[in-house]
């Protein structure tokens, strides 16, 4: 199968077809999940309204993690496969995938400052995320860092597989940490109980945000291929 | 409608927290998609004609 | 082994005839200790709860910016293309860059630790506590930026970039080389601190050679 989409101008032609679809999960889903999160649904017993950021925040979690692992995957098959897509679809998972790891954090302290009193703690999860963000920074830096772009491709690829393994092991240092310096025990791991009545929300969101993404993904991907295309015949050209 | 925008007190919180999700949507599709129609119109226009525009390539 | 040592030992003579730099980096460790002590407080009772801090961020601030240069001879020299294309194996010649730089660079730092020490106040009976992790910490940390500066190799702002690369990397290495010295503080069991930073070094030690080898044939084939 990798190698029947392998051929960019066969990838091409597949991802049109899932534009459109994708277009309207992501704008279906965005629009109601924002009127279920902001309006409809109820607010929280405990947290009262500041609830609703977690319809924001905890897609925005999942798709930092989840991106970053697709990336790592990209960069492998990159690497080891010499997979002509793949370089093209970590350039076009970075970019998106660091934005909501910032928006992660973002959401994340601004839900934590009125409801456990604090903006940021160093516990595992949060430091990871920081970590994690970090490291698309840096994954751009370095793809992006040399005079000729082809040249970053696979350095960056090396670096998104080492950031990989590194994610957990940074996860593990920070709670061993924690469990010497007897952390707040407010942000167990087992969070909160969710209400029915907020699934629907936070499904809403995650499917909205997680199409928004796929279809980000597949634009930048066919922007890359197209710039490349255009590039190569403006070349032929000025030869000619 | 004053409660919804107070948010139980919360508002600053969950608007700030809310609108930097929309507006980095909403900025990030459109940014994509305009480059990404631009460029396939270029694309289009270099069928048709056999020539391209070397001095406006769009950028990533 | 025979090609190892060769290259130890040719890394060692071109670092210690020119001194300058191993001296700079000294001087630069010293100096952010100081300059950490006067920061915090010299006279304040915190200083020697987060002195082991400060001697951990003084050691990577010293180490991390030069590692940009690690293959500059080499490369510059051509060198590097020649053993790309020799049937000897890359990750060899990593292994004794490593070792060299470790040797050169580190071990001036692990001496200079006593008095830095004595500025932050630690215990000197912490000090065997301190060379362990410290030591541990330090190659650990080489073994990092030897990736990072094989991936950097020619890149624009190559320091920075280096430098970018290697610290999250070095997070863990941080966490239980400050943690060890933490825990002799306050008379806990240094061990399983020492143990998981030994485990992350050997991570590193069987890791990184393979990955920069790797690294290294990419950065020659593209230029």
């Amino acid at each position: 199968m990798f190698d029947y989409l392998a051929n960019p101008t066969r990838f091409m032609r597949l991802a049109d077809y899932t534009v459109w679809p994708l277009r309207l999960i992501a704008a279906a889903g965005l629009l109601i999940g924002s009127w279920l999160g902001l309006a409809s649904s109820p607010a929280d017993y405990q947290q009262g309204d500041a609830v609703r950021l977690m319809y924001v925040h905890v897609p925005s979690a999942w798709l930092a993690l989840s991106s970053y692992l697709m990336l790592g995957l990209a960069s492998l098959f990159f690497i080891v496969w010499r997979h002509p897509l793949a370089d093209i679809a970590a350039r076009a998972i970075a970019p998106a995938g660091a934005g909501f790891a910032f928006l992660t954090l973002v959401t994340g302290a601004l839900w934590g400052a009125p409801i456990w009193g604090t903006w940021w703690v160093w516990d595992g999860r949060l430091t990871s995320m920081l970590v994690l963000f970090f490291f698309f920074i840096g994954y751009l830096a370095l793809a992006n860092g040399f005079d000729r772009p082809e040249r970053g491709a696979r350095p960056a690829a090396i670096l998104a597989m080492v950031g990989v393994l590194n994610l957990p092991i940074v996860k593990f240092s920070v709670d061993w940490w924690n469990t010497l310096h007897q952390p707040a025990s407010i942000l167990r791991s087992g969070g909160m109980a969710i209400d029915s009545a907020m699934l629907w929300p936070l499904f809403t969101m995650f499917a909205g945000l997680q199409a928004f993404f796929l279809l980000m993904v597949i634009q930048r991907m066919r922007l890359l291929l197209g710039q490349a295309r255009l590039a190569r015949l403006a070349d032929q050209q000025e030869a000619s | 409608m004053a409660g919804f925008f107070a948010m139980g007190g919360y508002g600053a919180f969950v608007w700030t927290g809310w609108g930097l999700t929309l507006v980095f949507v909403l900025l990030l599709w459109l940014h994509t998609e305009t480059r990404l129609a631009k460029l396939q119109s270029q694309l289009q226009s270099q069928a048709e004609n056999g020539k391209t525009d070397a001095k406006n390539l769009p950028e990533a | 082994m025979r090609f190892f040592l060769t290259c130890l030992a040719a890394d060692l003579r071109a670092s210690l005839t020119e001194p300058g730099d191993i001296l700079a980096q000294l001087g630069f460790f010293i100096m952010i200790t100081a300059l950490f002590v006067l920061a915090a407080g010299p006279e304040s009772d915190r200083l020697a709860l987060i002195g082991l801090a400060g001697l951990w961020m003084a050691a990577l601030a010293s180490m991390v910016p030069a590692f940009e240069r690690l293959y500059e001879a080499e490369a510059r020299s051509g060198w590097l293309d020649q053993l790309l294309v020799s049937p000897q194996p890359v990750w060899v010649f990593v292994l004794a860059k490593a070792a060299g730089y470790y040797i050169s660079h580190a071990v001036p730092l692990l001496l200079a630790s006593p008095l830095m020490m004595i500025w932050l106040t630690l215990p000197l009976a912490l000090l065997p506590v301190v060379l362990a992790s410290l030591g541990l910490g330090l190659a650990g940390l080489i073994l990092l930026g030897a990736l990072g500066a094989a991936l950097t190799l020619g890149a624009r702002r190559g320091a920075i970039l280096a430098a970018i690369l290697v610290l999250p990397l070095s997070v863990p290495l941080l966490i239980f080389g400050v943690l060890a010295g933490q825990a002799a503080l306050s008379q806990a069991p240094v061990a399983p601190h020492l143990q998981l930073l030994a485990a992350a070094v050997l991570f590193l030690l069987v890791l990184m050679p393979l990955a920069t080898g790797f690294a290294l044939r990419t950065a020659a084939e593209n230029g």
